[in-house]
């Protein structure tokens, strides 16, 4: 756990399946509970979380039996989240900025994840560890963070 | 996730969408909500009991609508200004499928 953390809000571990994302809301609101996080603060994580894991569930080729770990953590500076999978390699800070499109037509069916992530956090950062994904997203816990 | 269709006398059907709209509850939605897209000339969205909405519940929301442009139909959402109308925004998608608060000012619209 980084040494910014003052408060660890606890580590949660997921199996690679879609039918684990009702288990990741259920215990980011039993963290926001125990924290008195502010209800924007609160929907920008989890949102963030649903995303970035749901991303690795869907397209990070890992078996379900390949763990996906999340801690959350508080500090005086904010939130902090680190997400690691042992998918396939993906760095979503390196996609470009997302494109607005102009009309129904042009819009894509996808994309949509990592725009969200970044409009929702303070910060994105990733890192490719010991054959891990390692992703840390920071979050305002005094402001909604929402840069849209 | 739960759907329930609403049909009105004028036409407009209004398919009242309640609780997350996550990947999970999009997925099991999007069949038979892309079928009242389908359906359906006037298909209005309510997500007024949506509590949250993530990019798979845009994406079912961007496939349905087009799909009804393709049948010359309609979708429309409502959406008051709550956390999930703001992620509608962030997205961009209330710059393609028309946004409205309540449900009367959607119907106003359809006439």
């Amino acid at each position: 756990m980084p040494a910014t953390h003052t408060t660890s809000g606890g580590r949660l571990v997921l199996r690679t399946s879609l039918g684990e994302i009702p288990r990741l809301a259920a215990w980011v609101d039993d963290v926001a509970r125990q924290t008195a996080l502010r209800a924007e603060t609160v929907f920008a994580i989890q949102l963030c979380l649903e995303e970035a894991i749901a991303n690795v569930i869907m397209y990070g080729d890992s078996p379900e039996d390949s763990p996906i770990s999340v801690e959350l953590g508080f500090g005086n500076d904010g939130a902090t989240a680190v997400i690691e999978d042992r998918g396939r390699p993906f760095d979503p800070t390196a996609l470009p900025p997302r494109i607005k499109p102009t009309s129904l037509d042009d819009s894509k069916i996808g994309e949509l994840g990592v725009h969200l992530i970044r409009n929702y956090s303070r910060t994105m950062r990733y890192q490719r560890v010991d054959g891990c994904n390692r992703l840390t997203l920071t979050f305002e816990t005094t402001s909604s963070g929402v840069q849209a | 996730m739960e759907l329930k269709v609403e049909e009105h006398t004028d036409g407009a059907t209004i398919a009242v969408l309640r609780g997350r709209f996550d990947t999970t509850g999009a997925i099991a939605i999007e069949l038979p909500f892309n079928a009242l897209a389908s359906e359906r000339p006037a298909l209005v969205a309510d997500l007024s009991d949506v509590n949250f909405m993530s990019s798979y519940g845009i994406r079912v929301l961007l496939r349905a609508a087009k799909i009804a442009k393709s049948k010359n139909a309609r979708l429309l959402i409502v959406c008051p200004d709550t956390a999930v109308c703001k992620v509608l925004q962030t997205a961009g998608t209330s710059d393609l499928i028309p946004v409205y608060p309540t449900i009367a000012a959607a119907m106003a619209v359809l006439g």
